[in-house]
């Protein structure tokens, strides 16, 4: 069974609102910030920046009072799902009951509130620790926050696999819709990019370095990619199964026709693996299960972030799977939003509309051992269905098929 | 020894800062303002944070089990608390 998508909310560096993100998508235009490196945690030769996002541009979502003991996951997780909620024209009090779910992803949970927490018991002891940081550094918190909002009483999960996270929070979703459990699921994908992360992803040298000009960029699928722009926010989806949808008139903006799972053991810990082979073989099968073939994917939303590794994985998954045919426009929205889940669901909703896409900002060469040329801008005509890849260090992976309704 | 206007500033400076409550200013809260439920709309995290920082702020041992609710019913009737708890620790000292 399928489900559609009755709401979107999304908050990125570039702004709040899926408008913002399709300008920053059509102009190619990131937005980066100076990373704080007072705190001392940062190498001198590290990388310097970040999608950052400016909390002013979500404030006006949050409830007042009671988001003054909140983490920024939680803030921005709350701002997207009252965003989503408005954006499928529900009322607030519609949102919730017995029969609504949650199911949230976060890569790193919140680093901000952790770190604080963590130097607080370190310097004057566990007494000290305070109640307000040690209750948003579960990583659950934030879909308990919205669940408190929403009075959402299903179930309430939070999968935490890196950068599959907020692909496999929508996979579960879809199977929590399937199983008949609940009637919606509020559903989605939030990081925050606090200092510490930060200062630890460029010590696993995953993080871009600054080019000739002086600008960290993603170089996604490049020659000469050399790692991530790090980024934060979050998009919330609204997931309902197609008759109640119909039933009730709601405005939808795609239907999620089906998801595939698998795992690659090669992975390292911190990293991606090389078994580009049984994951093509894992999302071939998936695909034909739900009688979709690869010939029937108008578009590819890559999850690729101009790693060297992850992204030469997704290359050979997405070459192996179509074989002789020649593959689909391949969209990479992690070249504008940077790295953070939520960037590339909210896309991938975009792309299913007829978004246009700039050409794929930093990619200039193609790499011989990718084979891979992403889309140059060209106009697309809007697709049917698209294929949303999301491959994560640590060896998580996950495809769903996004299609149009129309 | 504090007076009682002194603590209870310091009290109030401590709820707005600890307990995030942005927009209000000392002047804001009244001595006798109900801090839990109606009044600020504290509740019961709000209270634990609120023991942790006036702890710090004070140099005081509090163990929950002997504070009576009546002594987090407003500014005033804390700040007679810490006053109190201070005078005990200065009569142990001296």
């Amino acid at each position: 069974m399928s489900a559609v998508v009755t709401g979107v909310g999304t908050i990125g560096p570039w702004g709040a609102g899926l408008e913002a993100l399709s300008d920053a998508l059509e102009s190619g235009q990131s937005t980066l910030s100076e990373v704080d490196r007072g705190k001392g945690f940062h190498a001198d030769s590290s990388a310097r920046t970040a999608g950052l996002v400016d909390p002013a541009v979500y404030r006006e979502w949050l409830p007042g009072a009671s988001a003054r003991r909140m983490s920024v996951n939680s803030r921005m997780t709350l701002a997207a799902a009252r965003m989503a909620a408005k954006s499928g024209g529900l009322d607030e009090d519609q949102v919730g009951g017995d029969r609504t779910a949650i199911s949230m992803g976060t890569s790193f949970a919140s680093s901000e509130f952790t770190a604080r927490l963590l130097e607080q018991i370190n310097k004057t002891g566990p007494q000290s620790a305070s109640p307000f940081l040690f209750m948003e550094t579960v990583a659950n918190a934030y879909a308990g926050q919205v669940a408190m909002h929403f009075e959402a009483r299903g179930s309430n999960s939070t999968i935490t696999q890196r950068e599959a996270s907020g692909a496999l929070a929508v996979a579960r979703a879809l199977y929590q819709l399937s199983s008949g459990s609940a009637d919606r699921v509020i559903t989605g994908s939030v990081d925050e990019m606090s200092p510490l992360p930060h200062a630890l992803l460029d010590r696993f040298r995953a993080l871009a370095r600054a080019g000739a000009d002086g600008v960290e960029r993603s170089r996604v699928f490049d020659r000469d990619r050399g790692g991530f722009v790090a980024s934060e926010g979050a998009t919330i989806l609204m997931l309902e199964p197609e008759e109640l949808a119909e039933a009730r008139g709601a405005k939808v903006f795609g239907r999620i026709r089906c998801a595939v799972r698998a795992f690659d053991p090669t992975a390292p810990a911190h990293d991606w693996g090389t078994g580009s082979e049984p994951l093509a073989r894992a999302l071939t099968r998936g695909l034909k299960r739900d009688g979709l073939a690869p010939k029937d994917i108008d578009q590819i939303v890559s999850g690729a972030s101009g790693s060297r590794t992850g992204d030469r994985l997704e290359a050979h998954i997405l070459k192996k799977t179509w074989g002789d045919a020649e593959l689909p426009p391949i969209l990479a929205p992690k070249s504008v939003t940077g790295e953070y889940g939520g960037g590339q669901l909210a896309a991938a909703i975009l792309a299913l509309n007829g978004q246009a896409f700039a050409s794929t900002p930093g990619f200039e060469s193609v790499d011989p051992d990718l084979g891979i040329r992403p889309h140059d801008g060209a106009s697309l005509p809007t697709p049917k269905r698209i294929l949303v890849s999301s491959l994560a260090s640590g060896g998580a992976a996950c495809w769903f098929v996004l299609e149009s309704c129309s | 020894m504090l007076d009682d206007s002194e603590i209870r500033l310091r009290i109030k400076k401590l709820i707005i800062d600890r307990l995030f409550l942005e927009g209000l200013t000392p002047e804001g809260i009244g001595d006798d303002d109900v801090l839990f439920g109606e009044g600020l709309g504290l509740d019961s995290v709000d209270a634990l944070e609120l023991v942790l920082g006036l702890e710090q702020e004070f140099g005081l041992k509090i163990k929950s089990k002997t504070v009576g609710r009546e002594a987090f019913a407003s500014v005033a009737a804390l700040g007679d608390y810490v006053k109190s708890r201070l005078e005990e620790s200065q009569a142990v000292e001296g």
